[in-house]
């Protein structure tokens, strides 16, 4: 099997590192009402992030200090 | 003779080649600012019916139906029209919405004065790129931009639109 020169190796390198970059996207601040869907957010269901809360209050003597505020829009 | 090949140098051209994919996207997502043209509203495939801004301040209102500083910024908007349309105000929102029907929803519980369009194709999104959603653009009657607001619905956003909106309309020719 014909092996690859340094060069051609290097330049193999850069396209690979371009062709996986290139898979990666800006989601656009007008595209992102899928984000913003309630069932984004991660403290969607009140009871099971009370009991999560309790737990971990219980278990670490700590309470707070979860997630933000809002869905996953990004909007202003 | 073979070249000696280190892991340097791949990591070298490696950063290059993401420096300049970088660079790339930086240049093709620059946004629009004031003093640049505003598109063409006719050539925008825009779902409804645009308003006639000949000789008038159009004031393009980007927002959704899925996003609630757009919805909380409505009866801002809604105010500003019945403030300042006769004194040569056009609004017109844009929805981004990807469903037609939550739009209509929304606009069916919250009627709305002014002119509304979806922008279905996302074509006048694309060419003008909202660097935040609501984004409020203002044009002045020769079609440039006057000024763009893209900041968070509080307190004080009221009081920035309404300055936004006089600084404007001075911009309108002076009446004969």
């Amino acid at each position: 099997m014909k092996r690859f020169t340094p060069k051609g190796r290097s330049w193999l390198l850069g396209l690979g590192f371009v062709a996986l970059f290139s898979g990666c996207t800006h989601v656009q601040p007008w595209q992102r009402g899928t984000l913003a869907d309630r069932t984004m957010r991660a403290d969607r269901d009140p009871l099971g992030t009370a009991a999560s809360e309790h737990i971990w209050f219980s278990r670490e003597a700590v309470t707070g200090g979860r997630g933000v505020g809002g869905g996953g829009c990004g909007c202003n | 003779m073979r070249r000696n090949f280190s892991m340097q140098k791949y990591v070298k051209r490696g950063g290059l080649a993401i420096a300049v994919l970088f660079a790339l996207t930086a240049f093709a997502a620059s946004e629009t600012k004031p003093g640049d043209k505003f598109p063409n509203l006719a050539k925008m495939e825009l779902e409804g019916t645009i308003p006639d801004t000949k000789g008038k301040v159009l004031m393009v209102d980007f927002w959704a139906s899925w996003c609630d500083p757009c919805k909380r910024a409505f009866p801002i908007v809604k105010e500003l029209h019945e403030k300042y349309a006769d004194k040569g105000l056009v609004i017109l929102a844009v929805s981004l919405d990807e469903n037609r029907k939550e739009m209509q929803r929304f606009l069916a519980d919250h009627p709305v004065p002014f002119a509304v369009v979806r922008d279905a194709r996302e074509t006048l999104a694309r060419a003008v790129r909202p660097p935040g959603m609501p984004t409020t653009i203002f044009v002045r009657p020769d079609g440039t931009i006057h000024s763009i607001v893209s900041e968070a619905v509080d307190s004080g956003f009221k009081e920035k639109l309404t300055k936004m909106v006089e600084d404007a309309l001075k911009t309108l020719p002076p009446k004969q």
